[in-house]
């Protein structure tokens, strides 16, 4: 794993609180072009790495390099790297294209421009229909989406600055499956036109389906990482995730098939 | 793009351009309401005759009324009017809830008991030996720190990493109430008869201590402090994302929650310290705005600071005209009008706040 100014990187993260380790000497890197997905039981410290990354939380040890630099004014930052958060808590009555478009603040691109990328970012969550209505009256699937349109419309255009990375808590958490498919698929789709992604997921076919490599926390530590193929095998599921599975081969696609027994 | 697109952005110039035309023309009419009423055209003739415009003959009471008693008392409730209206909305984006107001979560109270204790020491320590504009400024301060320590309790107590709940909120307000009840209690225990009116005065409310002194005071630090708060538009739309996403968006946020907290409370502080208390106009004037022209910061904060004016010199002007030739405080008639809205603004969101 070598460090460039081309690639986000964590190098040997630890977060300690209160004498609990919630991250311990965790390294991964997001190049351009992957999609990275962070998988692991309730309390394997995911959410904590992703804090850790978007600079939410300093670790206690190590550092995050974002193309390089781990000393970004938060203002560049914004440019280079969205960040969908599980949740939002939003309750005043914004329209949808409104709550997007706040995804514009770090920009300088006029009016007009904004409105337009807008747009194009509700198109690829399904959203466009919801452009108008009011988002408080929105379900949570809804909500969520539109989130992630605030999100790709915040990094929707190459930064001068650096490569951009799009980091995604959960993303398909309140979602139908149709839009969870939708979700990865636009999520691979970013990564394949330049962004680096990270994404954490519970569910262990759509991450192998998805992602070019998988990285499995338990108790803050990596368990196990590497491509799906070499990351899923019914030992380390069993392991880490407590669960009796066996591991088949794709009937279609390259990847994986994690079946329950 | 379609009309729909572009339909928010005219509506709020056309509200910003409406109340640009209704600001001055209420502040005409409140200059001529009062016993002697004085109508717009007389009103209009002494301005240019003061600007050298013109040199008409005017009676000189009339002119003398003009001068010294309406105009400072309809400028006074004007810049009041705006900087209440102004910092409830910048509160209400801070607290990522439209319930918060200085005067419900007890800000205002904390910011009286700071006048209050400036009052009382005031007039035991200095009696009438500085200048009255100093002894202003001095409350002023006191109110301000009053007001910047119930505010930060309030959002210590009340804010979590989901936004501030309005239950905690409330009763956080509830708290501080009944605190400094206690401490304006114990104050008018220890208050001479002459500060004691005084005292009752901050609690009610008025605009009828208006004079050039509370005018110059009043503009010099809320004239700034209203035109600095209609600078966060973006940056509080930011923040109703949540604090973590606000941070993702490139804003600093601890930085900008110091100075919102700073700077309402300075608002609050200014306003009570020379008008008392007048609750109600930060909830009512930016949730009209909100219905209006939604919730976008941009325009609702420069609209609230109109609505807000027009708000209050409307009720100055009930308050001097209603039990005319006495005067209702103005602080009672804001509240007549705002508690009731205030108790529709909780049925309409009972289930969320339960």
């Amino acid at each position: 794993m070598s460090v460039s100014n081309q690639s986000l990187n964590v190098l040997n993260a630890s977060v300690h609180i209160d004498g609990k380790t919630l991250l311990d000497d965790v390294s991964i890197q997001v190049n351009p072009g992957e999609v990275v997905t962070v998988l692991g039981p309730n309390g394997a410290g995911k959410s904590t790495l992703l804090k850790v990354i978007s600079g939410e939380r300093k670790p206690t040890t190590g550092e995050v390099l974002l193309n390089g630099r781990s000393d970004w004014p938060l203002s560049q930052q914004a440019l280079m790297m969205g960040v969908l958060p599980q949740s939002s808590s939003l309750s005043f009555p914004f329209t949808v294209e409104e709550v997007v478009l706040l995804g514009r603040i770090p920009c300088t691109s006029d009016h007009q421009e904004n409105l337009d990328i807008v747009s194009k970012a509700l198109k690829e969550v399904d959203g466009f229909h919801l452009k108008d209505r009011q988002y408080t009256t929105l379900s949570g699937g809804e909500k969520q989406r539109v989130h992630m349109a605030r999100v790709l419309s915040q990094i929707w255009t190459e930064s001068e600055l650096g490569k951009r990375y799009l980091l995604l808590d959960e993303p398909t958490s309140a979602l139908d499956p149709a839009h969870q498919q939708l979700t990865l698929k636009m999520a691979r789709k970013q990564a394949d036109q330049g962004m680096g992604v990270l994404v954490i997921l519970h569910d262990l076919n759509l991450a192998a389906r998805y992602s070019d490599r998988l990285v499995i926390l338990k108790e803050g530590a990596i368990a196990a990482q590497g491509t799906p193929a070499e990351a899923l095998t019914r030992e380390t599921v069993d392991a880490i995730f407590d669960i009796d599975v066996t591991i088949a081969e794709h009937p279609v696609y390259q990847c994986p098939l994690v079946i329950n027994n | 793009m379609t009309s729909s697109s572009k339909s928010p952005r005219s509506k709020s110039a056309l509200l910003l351009m409406a109340l640009a035309i209704l600001l001055p023309t209420i502040m005409l009419l409140s200059i001529g309401t009062g016993p002697v009423a004085i109508s717009p055209m007389e009103i209009l003739l002494i301005l240019a005759n003061k600007v050298g415009l013109t040199s008409s003959e005017v009676a000189i009471q009339t002119q003398l009324i003009v001068e010294s008693i309406r105009i400072p008392r309809t400028l006074l409730g004007a810049i009041i009017g705006s900087s209440l209206a102004v910092s409830g909305a910048a509160m209400q984006g801070l607290f990522r809830n439209p319930l918060a107001d200085p005067g419900i979560i007890g800000v205002s109270s904390g910011a009286a008991l700071g006048a209050g204790v400036g009052i009382v020491l005031g007039s035991i320590i200095f009696y009438e030996q500085t200048s009255p504009l100093l002894v202003n400024y001095g409350v002023s301060l006191l109110a301000f720190v009053g007001g910047v320590l119930t505010t930060w309790i309030v959002y210590k107590v009340g804010t979590t990493s989901n936004g501030t709940s309005v239950a905690t909120m409330l009763l956080a307000g509830v708290a501080i109430g009944a605190l400094t009840g206690a401490g304006l209690g114990i104050l008018t225990y220890i208050a001479d008869d002459t500060t004691l009116r005084s005292l009752t005065f901050w609690q009610m409310g008025s605009l009828g201590g208006a004079n050039w002194n509370s005018v110059i005071l009043a503009f010099s630090i809320l004239g700034p402090v209203t035109f600095f708060l209609c600078r966060y538009g973006q940056v509080l739309n930011a923040m109703l994302l949540g604090e973590s996403e606000a941070r993702h968006l490139g804003i600093n946020v601890q930085s900008t929650k110091l100075k919102l907290i700073l700077v309402t409370a300075l608002a609050v502080g200014v306003s009570v310290s020379v008008a008392g208390i007048i609750g109600f106009v930060g909830l009512v004037v930016p949730h009209l705005i909100r219905l209006m022209v939604g919730p976008d910061h941009r325009t609702l904060l420069p609209a609230s600071a109109m609505l807000g004016a027009v708000l209050l010199l409307t009720a100055d002007m009930i308050s001097r005209t209603i039990v005319a030739p006495a005067e209702l405080p103005i602080g009672i008639v804001t509240s007549l009008m705002g508690a009731p809205f205030f108790m529709s603004l909780l049925w309409q969101q009972r289930k969320r706040i339960a």
